[in-house]
């Protein structure tokens, strides 16, 4: 997933942001404006204040309206609505608070404000600067008629003003710094990308590398060592299977682990068993203990990892242990199957095994850590070797993808 | 035999992310966090705010020096408002990112007390007994900090930050000669605070939210894609190996599966190409993802010795890390502001994890290298940890370290 938006995506976001940002703060200014009158009429109730507070209840309910529906219908209903409501909060203001002092001039400026605010909703630069100019002749015409009609005179006041130009000069600068870094942007969004198809090629390679080396690098290691003269049948119908495996597509595609989802309704024919049965057929004694019917837990991807890999452990049993015995039990839990391959032969050191060092870490490891799974080898020289290969059931593997973490 | 190595094996596929947000879109981390090239993006409003809230508190002092009887305090008021200045210019660049929590504590607590410090230097002539800019100050800092902290703490600082301006107007309106109500007093200083703060936080939430949604269907498509493009990589995969093996093991394997008989030349063939093999899988698999990423970037330059890492720890980044230092690395690639045979990384190992270590000759002026690479060191900043970058010209070396599991 790549790290931040797109920035065909960013300039909508901020412009949507601006405008959350704009009319939270004339929500405040309008809040704070309530908070006011209400405190001076419950000061001295001889003041009547309270229809400046009633004015400004439709002003909150259209920033409310336009703030969840950010259209030109709210847009402009709050404008229509909020003139005639500050031209009744400051005739209210200006009438009960005699000449203008300090509090009538801060209560005057707060709706004032909050009204030019609504230049927010401004998808580009002029659209939000024509809206918040707008908001502020509206504003400011309503004060000034309730002005002149009481104390014969227009008031206007610099810091609405002032903070018309710091909103504009806001708009202006958020709007047009969208768009400095887009190269990098890209290359972020496609390195995204190639690291996320480059994670998918390394899924199918590893599971490439597993299939190759229990075919291919076996097979050639046999025949290296197969005595002159006729080939054993039994090799020459591995190495022909070989042949159609790996000129097929089969073993790389997602269909093929799909087409072996039977495993679940019938333990019998699973992978694993399959594996058990072809150690026996080199000779090795194996002796399968435990609950067969926890296979039926397994997905198709983890009974596809599972078999080979408990064969690629049957396998170095009989190649290195000393020994042609093993067992292998299996039990399980809700969320993940379990086998133990447990040999009595003469054990080895996994650090020790040197750079080429494929079948463990390829055939076993790497095979069963790509479905989540985990193996844990206890080794000692002269006693034996346990493997434990743990794979998420199917309830589990869903919790377990997120996890996954592959030692090379 | 042929070796094929130009795959990437990125080894936690599904790492965890180090962005998280909640539904409410009161995200723990900043903007800043999710999406650094965006906040690279605003920072012009930071460094104007920073140089404009320095000159409006000088100007408004020179304004008002006739209501100051204790000049010390007005000038102290004004060193404080530098700090907060400084902390906006200098704190948010990408150079210092990411920007903590500390240097937000510093820049909102600098410019209350200049409101406190320019409020005490006021005498009774001064309107409403408080210095009006200040509270502006204040609340310009709130809001100019909303890409660089998590939304709840934005609430958090408003409150707070209006509750300390409040009760300092409050303090000061005892001694008021007008007929302005403490209330009043109180909310002329707080609304700005208030306003802005509160407005800072909802353009954070609203920008998250916004990440979150497109995060949310990019998440989708990048699965769909991913499931088309199945078939495609797999067919691209196998055809590699059917390349390698067709040259020498399919013959072999054919040959021998026709005649049935072994010869002790297909013995001293298949032992060669089972060593041959077994080396390619294990160059492949020692071969980390950034050794591709370097090796397809640079093309024929690489000489295949840029990368050492000895303790395979590339393999540990997350999917985020990887993905901003893939693209630092394409653009150093790319551009000319490094001389292209002098980069080098290290990955060496640390009682936590790792640390990268990039040598490079620079082949630009600073300026040209800065800004050319300044958005790619602002993405390195956040995803990992302890950037550092040393330059002593022409050489840089840029440090930064990630935990591995």
């Amino acid at each position: 997933m790549s790290i931040g938006l797109p920035a065909h995506l960013r300039q909508k976001s901020v412009s949507a942001a601006l405008a959350r940002t704009a009319n939270t703060i004339a929500c405040v200014c309008f809040a704070l404006a309530l908070v006011g009158v209400l405190s001076i009429y419950a000061g001295d109730s001889s003041v009547a204040l309270w229809p400046a507070a009633l004015a400004l209840i439709p002003l909150l309910i259209t920033v409310w309206l336009v703030n969840h529906y950010p259209t030109s219908f709210f847009s402009v209903a709050h404008i229509l609505i909020g003139g005639p409501a500050i031209y009744w909060y400051a005739l209210t203001v200006i009438s009960q608070l005699g000449p203008r002092g300090d509090t009538g001039q801060y209560l005057l400026v707060l709706p004032t404000i909050a009204l030019m605010l609504i230049g927010g909703v401004g998808h580009t630069i002029v659209s939000g600067i024509i809206w918040c100019t707008v908001g502020l002749v509206v504003a400011e015409a309503a004060i000034s008629l309730a002005a002149w009609q009481l104390l014969g005179v227009t008031l206007v006041d610099p810091t609405v003003f002032a903070s018309y130009l710091g909103v504009v000069a806001v708009l202006i600068t958020m709007r047009l710094s969208q768009r400095g870094v887009r190269r990098a942007q890209s290359s972020l969004h496609r390195a995204a990308r190639d690291d996320e198809m480059a994670t998918l090629r390394y899924g199918i390679e590893a599971t490439s590398a597993a299939v190759m080396h229990d075919t291919v690098l076996g097979h050639l290691a046999a025949i290296a060592h197969a005595p002159f003269g006729a080939m054993s049948s039994q090799l020459q119908t591995q190495i022909s299977r070989d042949l159609e495996v790996l000129v097929g597509e089969e073993w790389l595609s997602e269909a093929a682990s799909d087409g072996n989802e039977n495993v679940r309704a019938d333990w019998q024919s699973s992978e694993l068993l399959v594996a058990v049965t072809e150690a026996r057929e080199l000779g090795l004694e194996v002796e399968v203990t435990g609950d067969f019917s926890a296979l039926s837990l397994l997905d198709a991807r983890g009974a596809s990892a599972l078999g080979p890999a408990v064969k690629q452990c049957l396998v170095n049993v009989i190649k290195h242990s000393g020994t042609m015995q093993a067992e292998v039990a299996i039990f399980a839990s809700t969320d993940e199957v379990s086998v133990l391959i447990v040999d009595a032969g003469k054990g080895f050191e996994e650090a020790e095994t040197g750079e080429d060092r494929l079948r463990l870490r390829q055939s076993v490891r790497r095979r069963v850590e790509l479905v989540s799974g985990t193996v844990q080898v206890w080794s000692t020289p002269g006693r034996g070797t346990s493997v434990m290969i743990r794979v998420p059931s199917a309830a589990g593997a869903g919790a377990g993808v997120a996890s996954t973490r592959v030692t090379p | 035999m042929s070796v094929n190595t130009a795959s990437t094996p990125p080894s936690n596929p599904s790492s965890p992310t180090l962005i998280s947000s909640t539904r409410t879109g009161s995200t723990p981390v900043a903007i800043q966090q999710f999406d650094p090239l965006g906040t690279l993006d605003g920072r012009p409003i930071s460094v104007v705010a920073g140089v404009g809230v320095l000159v409006f508190s000088a100007v408004a002092t020179w304004l008002n020096w006739g209501t100051i009887v204790h000049p010390l305090l007005a000038s102290a008021a004004l060193l404080a408002v530098a700090s907060t200045s400084l902390m906006l210019v200098v704190g948010t660049s990408p150079l210092r990112a990411p920007f903590t929590r500390s240097r937000h504590a510093v820049a909102v607590g600098s410019s209350l007390i200049a409101f406190a410090m320019s409020s005490a230097s006021l005498g009774d002539s001064a309107a409403l007994m408080t210095a009006y800019w200040a509270p502006v100050v204040v609340g310009t800092s709130c809001m100019v900090l909303a890409p660089y902290r998590p939304v709840r703490e934005l609430v958090a600082v408003g409150i707070l930050a209006s509750s300390v301006t409040g009760f300092i107007a409050l303090v000061r309106s005892t001694a008021l000669t007008t007929d302005a109500s403490p209330v009043i007093v109180m909310l002329f200083s707080i609304t700005p605070v208030l306003a802005m703060s509160l407005g800072g936080a909802a353009f954070a939430r609203s920008l998250a939210l916004s990440h979150q949604r497109w995060e949310s269907r990019a998440k989708y498509g990048a699965l769909r894609q991913i499931e088309r493009e199945h078939l495609t990589v797999a067919r691209s995969v196998q055809q590699d190996r059917v390349t390698i093996l067709n040259r020498d093991v399919v013959p072999l394997l054919t040959a021998l599966s026709k005649r049935g008989i072994v010869s002790p030349d297909d013995r001293a063939r298949a032992a060669e190409y089972s060593a041959s093999l077994r080396q390619l899988m294990v160059t492949e698999v020692n071969r980390s993802w950034l050794e591709s990423v370097v090796a397809s970037s640079f093309g024929a330059l690489d000489d295949g010795n840029r990368v050492r890492d000895p303790h395979r720890l590339a393999s540990g980044m997350t999917a985020h890390q990887r993905t901003a230092l893939r693209a630092a690395v394409l653009a150093v690639a790319t551009g000319d502001e490094l001389v292209w045979d002098s980069v080098r990384l290290a990955i060496e190992k640390t009682p936590s994890g790792a640390v990268i270590i990039v040598h490079a000759t620079v082949a630009s002026s600073e300026s040209s290298w800065r800004s050319s690479l300044a958005p790619y060191f602002a993405v390195l900043r956040v995803v990992f940890t302890g950037l550092h970058i040393s330059y002593n010209s022409p050489s840089l070396i840029v440090r930064f370290t990630y935990d591995t599991p």
